[in-house]
């Protein structure tokens, strides 16, 4: 099922009925009391004048979880649900118990981010990416560009061509697996680790599965610098994604100057956006 | 005389009808009540160690269950697919008034009162609340139990009594 149509699922009948306008949308906002609205090319549209409810918020979570929110406890500690490929990020007052977060006491906003098919710009992205044959690639961009689409793409182009590609898929985004089967095709030659650290997930797929490549999205702890050490020290190939909005901007920040600093990656690939069209650019480290 | 005698007999087979079937009915409902309260520890039981989403739990708990109770995970499960044009606590509240007609409407709406709890709300607060609605149910089961070889012998007393009270007036 097209992405769209997964969140529209999601919605109730009055807000899936408005929502189904909006076919470009790449995120859904749920703020309670306010008018639901949609981001389209980094601006906020209103799809609704009904105001969102708390039943609104019970209803799509009931049917994000199963009717299970028990057995989301896990990620949504970290502030997310996944569903089919979608990914849920949740706000509101958390519930704490002796120095641990259990889940939210009261649920205020929901953000349902809709993965884009790989636009033409992306594919021609990927290809010029594995122009060369497969290299430690690092695909930098703001939250919502299109890192995800564009790794995931990379994935499948890599996997096609025969080669064995391990996924750390940590939240469960780039296969946007549920009930066993997977939203995304990753191609013939992936196996993918869903729910897992990277850097457990890391040496779990180095000594298991014997990859020639890995792919991580969004390193953002000190773990996952390690988890890149370790893929790149045994000679794997790694591609991963990074929050940034230009290579002066992550050598500000201390974890990515120190990503560089490494030199792991041969290649990177900024996203930008400009009056709602991607642009993309390959740069040789 | 013949005729008065299997009028007599008629009279007196269906007093004994009555009171069986009154009978049947007492006997049913404490097996729904036995029932359900198995299948709540059950599910109680994996929510607690397991934390399962409910779809597999009960596909889990399913052998272990018989009667209305495994109508009722077969039921539910099914009804999971729809969810989003019902809410959860429809489609328990549906399943829960086709597989268990036998209980007494005070039992049914405890259990009701689940389907607003189960999946909405974090573990121990779902498992509390299992156990209350599981130990309410086990209670009826016992005082109904022990209230039925009381109930058998009103029943068929007062069913023939009134066969006989009928067969006097008549003949």
């Amino acid at each position: 099922m097209d992405p769209f149509d997964t969140a529209c699922t999601l919605m109730p009948d009055e807000l899936a009925n408005a929502l189904s306008l909006y076919r470009d949308a790449e995120e859904l906002r749920l703020r309670l009391g306010q008018h639901p609205t949609v981001l389209i090319g980094g601006r906020e549209i209103a799809f609704s004048s009904i105001p969102i409810t708390p039943e609104h918020l019970s209803r799509i979570l009931e049917v994000a979880t199963g009717a299970s929110l028990h057995a989301s406890t896990a990620s949504m500690v970290n502030g997310f649900i996944p569903y089919r490929g979608l990914r849920i990020g949740i706000c509101g007052e958390a519930s704490i118990s002796g120095g641990r977060m259990l889940g939210f006491r009261q649920i205020r906003s929901l953000a349902v981010r809709i993965p884009r098919q790989c636009s033409p710009s992306c594919l021609d992205a990927a290809r010029a990416c594995l122009a060369d044959g497969p290299q430690n690639t690092l695909i930098v961009a703001p939250p919502g560009v299109g890192k995800t689409s564009l790794l995931r793409e990379l994935v499948q182009m890599t996997s096609e061509s025969g080669r064995r590609v391990g996924v750390i898929d940590e939240r469960d985004e780039l296969s946007g697996s549920q009930a066993g089967a997977a939203a995304y095709d990753l191609g013939p030659c992936s196996d993918v680790l869903i729910g897992l650290d990277k850097l457990t997930a890391a040496m779990m797929l180095l000594r298991g599965m014997n990859p020639e490549i890995i792919a991580m999205d969004e390193i953002t702890a000190s773990d996952d610098l390690d988890a890149v050490q370790n893929i790149t020290g045994c000679g794997v190939i790694l591609y991963a994604t990074a929050h940034g909005r230009s290579r002066e901007d992550m050598v500000r920040r201390t974890l990515y100057r120190e990503l560089l600093r490494r030199e792991c990656f041969q290649l990177m690939v900024m996203i930008s956006i400009r009056e709602g069209r991607r642009s993309y650019s390959l740069e040789r480290l | 005389m013949t005729v008065k005698l299997i009028g007599l007999l008629l009279i007196a087979a269906g007093a004994g009808g009555s009171a069986y079937i009154f009978l049947r009915c007492c006997r049913s409902q404490i097996c729904s009540l036995r029932s359900a309260a198995q299948m709540l520890e059950l599910i109680e039981g994996e929510l607690d160690t397991s934390a399962l989403p409910l779809s597999q739990l009960l596909e889990t708990i399913s052998p272990r269950l018989d009667g209305p109770a495994l109508r009722f995970a077969r039921l539910l499960r099914e009804g999971l697919a729809d969810l989003g044009k019902h809410s959860f606590a429809a489609l328990w509240e549906g399943a829960l008034g086709l597989c268990f007609p036998d209980l007494e409407p005070s039992a049914l709406r405890e259990l009701n009162e689940l389907g607003a709890v189960l999946g909405r709300y974090e573990l121990s607060r779902q498992t509390e609340a299992l156990s209350r609605c599981r130990q309410s149910l086990r209670r009826r089961e016992e005082l109904a139990s022990s209230a039925l070889t009381g109930k058998r012998r009103l029943a068929l007393g007062l069913a023939f009594t009134a066969a006989a009270m009928l067969g006097i007036i008549l003949f």
